[in-house]
């Protein structure tokens, strides 16, 4: 029973990593962690630079996947929402809309590789490539 | 010379590290294409007084229907960000399958801008800009964000000719600051701008202008405007205000003053989605005319999931200057829309305008006015594929 319970709370651990969202930006950006609050801003285009004033580029997941669902989910936005904001804001000339990727490894692969970029990956995806500023569960 | 040498390759230099620190020019565009049936009729008819009593007697009256397919609209957007402040901006539209040489369509050169912004605290735009008034100014022609193929009265670009848009809404300003300031859990934003006088001012082609200049303005008076709002979680609502001169010389002999008003609003709570408008023109003559006019409209919406959507619209328009639209024109819309991806959406709408009402009518023959009623009733089903690339 004993042995039960351990193998359970060890399954509902592994799980709830495997669940989890991990925000990423490149290794450049001095922000060392993000509020959920912060991360929603960005994604809606309304923050635009980081706080040393570098501009941000935003990665999207193309398609539909695990980690865009559960990311979108837990910021509490629709994507068809989102799509309206990004495409207001390109069309009109304000901003660029986000760049869409395939993968979580194309993803680390852009953020780590374009100056003050963000995405987000399955938390378990992440690497050493990239810098970890937000969970989500 | 040792000094014009290094000043030279100092300048030289200069230019060079200011043109590798520029992003890569970016062009896109978007385009729709739509095919179109339509059936209606129209008819008007005033009771003149004759020897013999009053006859009704009928100026107009048609009816009929055609199917029409085109290439409604297509623009050319040139995006560059020439430092981390500056961005330039170029918008080219073309419309209904533009060709000159079948003499189709027109071209427009819609914005031609420069933006200075350090934060989305604080922006300013200077050239030819497309003013913020209400919401959908502003969009009214970015065919893949809005869900219409027809837009409302308004802002139908095949109606134009039924009575003047730029009456109505600010269309181009020459400078404006805009930005959005974080307050509580939502953003303040706000806009003014500066622009010229409405487009009737501006001497065209055809003109006699000192100096052959075209486009040129030569009153002394201005467009003022801005737009306040208010966007907290799923609501952006704002108000609008222009002051500038509406263009009467021709009929009135005179510039009048014009005060055009607007509040707008946007709602997205889970599937719901919906937008509104109101517009109230007051204007103040010398003569003894009402030239006020109003508009509004509301659009209610669906997201049925994230890719698919339906809506109606209804909207209203009246004019007290122009006979026919003192009682109103109505338009409603029903429509439904598809993305299969980002960039491409597939839409479906049905559309109704339509008036009827009394009025008054001049007749320069009988120097006086007559009674008289107009019937319009058009309806027409459309389909289109709107397209950015």
């Amino acid at each position: 029973m004993k042995n039960l319970l351990i193998l359970m709370a060890f399954l509902g651990l592994t799980l709830s990593a495997q669940a989890q969202v991990a925000v990423v930006v490149n290794k450049n950006v001095a922000e060392s962690s993000l509020t959920k609050e912060t991360v929603k801003k960005i994604f809606e285009l309304n923050q635009l630079r980081w706080g040393n004033g570098d501009k941000i580029a935003v990665f999207d997941m193309k398609g539909d996947g695990p980690s865009k669902d559960k990311f979108y989910e837990a910021l509490g936005v629709s994507v068809s929402d989102l799509r309206k904001i990004w495409m207001r804001m390109q069309l009109t000339g304000e901003a660029k809309a986000p760049k869409g990727v395939k993968s979580d490894a194309e993803v680390i692969q852009q953020v780590s590789t374009t100056p003050g970029a963000i995405g987000f990956v399955m938390a378990d995806q992440a690497t050493d490539a990239v810098k970890v500023v937000l969970t989500l569960p | 010379m040792q000094v014009k040498k290094s000043i030279l390759m100092l300048t030289a230099a200069l230019l060079v590290g200011s043109l590798s620190a520029q992003e890569p020019l970016e062009v896109s565009g978007f385009f729709q294409a739509r095919t179109s049936y339509t059936s209606g009729k129209s008819s008007l008819v005033a009771t003149v007084p004759t020897p013999n009593g009053n006859m009704d007697m009928t100026l107009l009256d048609s009816d009929g229907s055609y199917t029409t397919g085109d290439l409604q609209q297509m623009n050319l957007l040139f995006r560059k960000e020439l430092n981390q402040n500056f961005t330039a901006w170029v918008n080219l539209e073309f419309l209904n399958t533009f060709s000159t040489e079948r003499d189709w369509g027109a071209i427009n050169l819609e914005e031609a801008w420069v933006r200075y912004s350090r934060s989305s605290r604080f922006a300013v735009k200077v050239g030819l800009v497309v003013p913020t008034f209400n919401y959908f100014n502003e969009v009214k022609n970015r065919m893949p964000l809005i869900p219409y193929i027809s837009r409302p009265l308004l802002y139908e670009p095949t109606l134009r000719d039924i009575f003047p848009v730029e009456d109505f809404i600010p269309e181009r300003a020459l400078i404006q600051g805009y930005g959005k300031v974080p307050v509580g859990k939502g953003y303040f934003s706000y806009a003014a701008y500066l622009g010229k006088a409405e487009t009737s001012y501006w001497a065209s082609n055809s003109d006699e202008v000192d100096g052959g200049l075209n486009s040129s303005d030569t009153t002394n008076f201005f467009l003022v405007g801005g737009r306040v709002g208010l966007e907290v979680d799923h609501l952006n609502a704002g108000v609008s205000a222009t002051f500038d001169k509406d263009n009467q010389q021709p009929t009135l002999g005179e510039d009048v003053n014009r005060i055009r008003i607007g509040a707008d609003a946007q709602v997205n709570f889970s599937k719901i989605f919906g937008e509104g408008e109101i517009i109230i023109v007051k204007e103040s003559p010398e003569a003894n005319v009402d030239l006020n006019k109003m508009f509004y409209y509301a659009t209610l919406g669906v997201n049925l999931s994230e890719s698919a959507f339906v809506y109606g619209n209804y909207s209203e328009l009246k004019d007290n200057y122009i006979d026919f639209l003192i009682s109103g024109l109505q338009g409603f819309l029903l429509g439904a829309g598809y993305r299969p991806t980002y960039s491409v959406v597939l839409k479906a709408q049905y559309s109704r305008s339509w008036s009827k009402g009394d009025f008054d009518l001049f007749v320069p023959q009988l120097g006086g006015e007559v009674p008289a009623s107009i019937d319009l009733d058009y309806n027409s089903f459309s389909v289109a594929v709107s397209v950015l690339f």
